[in-house]
């Protein structure tokens, strides 16, 4: 019963999203913290092929005899571990940028555009996210919000 | 004191109770309750169901028109809500109208 409320909808696919913007903030962080930093390369997680890895999940989910219900099968790729409880990502390194003198291939404003771009996606997320649990929260209670 | 007016009747327009006969059904036009009733839930459920996969397409980057996937989503959640809110003034009236006493 519990597990069916949790396993159900949309709730394990924005789990995924939230996850994902959430390393992938961290990741971003780091090429901020390590803008001046020699021999440093800025890494990043590739936002297309994560959603392709949640899309080829959901449209298995869909194709099953239950579409909108069960756990959600993601292959693993070198890039992403999908854990039970949580995302493996390993930040792949940008080497198409122009290599500073200090070895160093930074690009500010694409840095800034992807945090930009990540926290919307973050917030979004949370968002659905949030009305997901205020339904459910609805039903149980049986009264407005 | 009597009725000048001629207003009290006992055998106007009220039929007498005769015991052990049951009452007639009024004959209704349209729908029953049940058939309306039905027909709102599965329209909830259908809306529930395409904010859900707007929320999946949303997610996959199949779509990418947030307010369109918002707009579903309040849709089906006020839909939601309403049906509840009717579904708790019904269970109220039962209890009303259980507390009558024959």
């Amino acid at each position: 019963m519990i597990d069916g409320m949790f396993n159900s909808g949309s709730l394990p696919v924005l789990e995924r999203v939230v996850q994902f913007t959430g390393q992938r903030h961290q990741v971003i962080a780091n090429n901020i913290a390590n803008l001046s930093t020699p021999y440093f390369q800025p890494k990043d997680l590739s936002v297309e092929k994560f959603q392709k890895q949640l899309r080829k999940a959901v449209h298995d989910r869909r194709a099953t005899e239950t579409p909108r219900q069960g756990d959600l099968r993601f292959q693993d790729t070198r890039e992403f571990r999908f854990h039970a409880h949580g995302l493996e990502a390993r930040p792949q390194e940008l080497d198409e940028n122009i290599l500073f003198h200090d070895r160093n291939n930074r690009d500010l404003e694409r840095i800034m555009q992807d945090l930009a771009e990540n926290t919307l996606a973050h917030n979004a997320g949370l968002e659905m996210l949030k009305s997901e649990f205020n339904l459910l929260r609805m039903a149980i209670r049986g009264t407005l919000s | 004191m009597p009725d000048p007016l001629g207003l009290i009747n006992p055998n106007q327009g009220v039929s007498p109770l005769q015991p052990g006969k049951p009452l007639a059904a009024p004959k209704v036009e349209g729908p029953g309750f049940k058939d309306v009733l039905m027909k709102n839930i599965e329209q909830v459920s259908k809306l529930q169901k395409d904010a859900e996969v707007a929320y999946e397409d949303f997610a996959t980057g199949d779509r990418n028109d947030i307010d369109g996937v918002m707009m579903a989503k309040q849709k089906a959640d006020i839909a939601f809500q309403m049906l509840m809110q009717v579904r708790n003034k019904m269970m109220d009236a039962y209890e009303e109208v259980k507390q009558i006493r024959v």
